[in-house]
């Protein structure tokens, strides 16, 4: 059996070399066949159970779209949906208000203060949602901390728990870290040059910046705000422990679908609904701007 | 600089650090709870004590749930390093042209809302009857550290010359032992990054196994979620701050490690450098 020497495979650069000649060689070659075992393992445990929900959406329990024309004429699921949007662009905005200065802040920091900075962001960003959802329960309940600072201007020690300001802090809290995280890196390529080459010409400060910064900030802007964005419209967690029934998410709705009401095809649809959302949006980020992506952000 | 500048810079800092005080400081409230001297969550504290601790390690059904999260974790960063450090390397040689959706299927799973993966494997896990099987929950959450270690792995392959690979294979290794002896030596702080993430995100997960624990499988995040909603009391905040040493304790290590690392490789550069000017 003769293998594709790795020497042929990443010089690469052969121009002379006819791609024809490459490709009479019939037997796979050892790249080609390590790269099928994790092909091979993500369809098995992912693609098809994933698949099946997104199939069962449009089969269960007759073929078409009547799993879709249901969930949105249904009442409740518009509702759902509503707030589901409301919740996520309210918390993608406050994300991307708190988040812009101190991506800024830290892309100014020399390299070892900024290390450290960005240890306090990086810290929450690791910890687990459940818990920092968990913490806002204690924050914001009945005689918490909040409460207690804020009972001068409103007159009792009740919470804001169960409420939406509620839902928008906590997530706030937990997304925000991944904003500056994302913001930063690209932030981080800009050159400050082009600053003080205004700043010579002639411009003041502030025309510098929203002249010069600012154009090569917002598609950092942007892309962030809009990855927050779709991960909100997703999330499960933090409003079931810290919203009311008001505060219902389409998660929550898919989950009370599947537990609670035994209605599969329904929570197959609305699954399908919010992944195409998901990945719909992840696309129009990575056209509109460089954003690599969700991982790697550090 | 104008007084306006000036204004400008005291104002932001003051506001980046309010900011920064508000991501920190619920976590550090979490901690300090668990630390609590009455049996319910006040703060301020009333008096410091260990007993949230001794029930919580006296408690086996807190205990299990800790060590079960523990060996689902591992097995799903295990599983998700090696098939994630293959897919890496495959890639990154691999002039087939299928290539871009084989990488698009493996990074995936980042933008899978966590609710659909849940159900699905919900569904799947019913009919095979691998509810509360904690391997099936180990290989669900593989899924979600691949990308990481996917990602990790790359980036470090494109600084790695792949002239070293080829030598080995001249000099008369085949793929297998050029992989083994050569490449995945240079990488493994990449790997390590990967699998620790891989790790954290197995260890922290509380969505998926709302669906698939059963009563076999009980995580610690599954379990403090059960708790949440029953009782409020210390015990939980010590679950938060386990669960919060664990992650951020592995990621300080990692962070220590490749310090250390960096600093005895540039003074190992240093020393080359020094060596070929004395050459010169």
């Amino acid at each position: 059996m003769s293998l594709t020497l790795p020497a042929e495979q990443t010089t690469g650069g052969s121009p002379g070399l006819p791609p024809a000649v490459r490709r009479k060689r019939r037997t796979p070659s050892f790249t080609t066949i390590v790269l099928l075992v994790p092909l091979l393992y993500m369809t098995v445990v992912y693609v098809i159970p994933v698949g099946q929900t997104l199939l069962d959406s449009a089969t269960e329990p007759v073929v078409g779209f009547g799993n879709f024309t249901a969930a949105l004429t249904d009442p409740i699921v518009q509702r759902v949906l509503l707030i589901t949007l409301r919740i996520s662009v309210e918390v993608a905005v406050i994300c991307l208000v708190l988040g812009l200065p101190v991506a800024y802040f830290m892309s100014r920091l020399p390299a070892r203060r900024a290390r450290l900075v960005a240890l306090l962001v990086i810290i929450p960003f690791w910890t687990s949602v459940l818990v920092r959802s968990f913490a806002w329960i204690v924050l914001l309940g009945d005689d918490g901390v909040v409460a207690k600072l804020l009972s001068p201007f409103t007159g009792g020690t009740s919470g804001l728990l169960y409420s939406e300001p509620a839902v928008v802090i906590s997530m706030v809290h937990v997304l925000l870290p991944f904003t500056i995280l994302i913001i930063k890196s690209t932030l981080d390529q800009i050159d400050y040059s082009l600053m003080r080459a205004a700043r010579t010409l002639g411009a003041g400060p502030v025309r510098a910046f929203v002249r010069v910064y600012l154009p090569l900030a917002v598609p950092a802007a942007v892309s962030g705000t809009m990855l927050v964005f779709i991960m909100g419209l997703g999330y499960y967690i933090t409003p079931a422990l810290v919203g009311g029934p008001r505060q219902t998410m389409i998660a929550m709705l898919i989950e009370r679908k599947v537990n609670v009401t035994f209605d599969w095809p329904g929570a197959a649809a609305l699954s399908t609904m919010l992944l195409v959302a998901s990945v719909v949006l992840y696309f129009v980020i990575r056209k509109l701007t460089k954003v690599q992506g969700l991982v790697g952000v550090q | 600089m104008t007084g306006m500048e000036k204004a400008f810079r005291w104002g932001l800092r003051i506001l980046v650090w309010a900011i920064l005080a508000f991501l920190v400081i619920p976590i550090l409230i979490v901690i300090a709870e668990s630390f609590n001297g009455v049996n319910y969550l006040a703060f301020p504290l009333k008096g410091v004590s260990l007993n949230a601790y001794r029930k919580f390690f006296s408690d086996s059904s807190w205990v299990d749930a800790t060590l079960n999260s523990v060996r689902i974790a591992v097995v799903a960063a295990l599983i998700a390093t090696t098939i994630g450090t293959l897919a890496a390397w495959a890639l990154a040689r691999t002039k087939n042209r299928s290539k871009g959706i084989v990488y698009g299927i493996l990074y995936s799973p980042v933008i899978m809302p966590l609710i659909v993966l849940a159900i699905s494997y919900y569904a799947v896990f019913s009919r095979l009857q691998l509810i509360g099987e904690w391997v099936a929950v180990s290989v669900a959450y593989s899924v979600m550290g691949i990308p990481f270690v996917l990602v990790a792995v790359s980036s470090a392959l494109q600084h790695f010359d792949p002239e070293l690979e080829n030598a080995a294979r001249t000099l008369g290794a085949g793929p297998v032992r050029t992989l083994w002896k050569i490449t995945l030596p240079r990488l493994t702080s990449a790997i390590g990054a990967g699998a620790v993430f891989a790790f954290v995100t197995a260890f922290d997960e509380a969505v998926i196994i709302l669906f698939v624990a059963g009563s076999g499988s009980v995580t610690l995040p599954r379990k403090l979620w059960d708790s949440v909603r029953y009782d409020l009391d210390p015990t939980l905040a010590v679950a938060g701050t386990v669960l919060i040493v664990v992650s951020v304790g592995l990621f300080l290590l990692a962070e220590l490690y490749s310090a250390v690392r960096d600093r005895r490789r540039t003074r190992a550069l240093a020393a080359a450098t020094e060596l070929e000017g004395s050459d010169g």
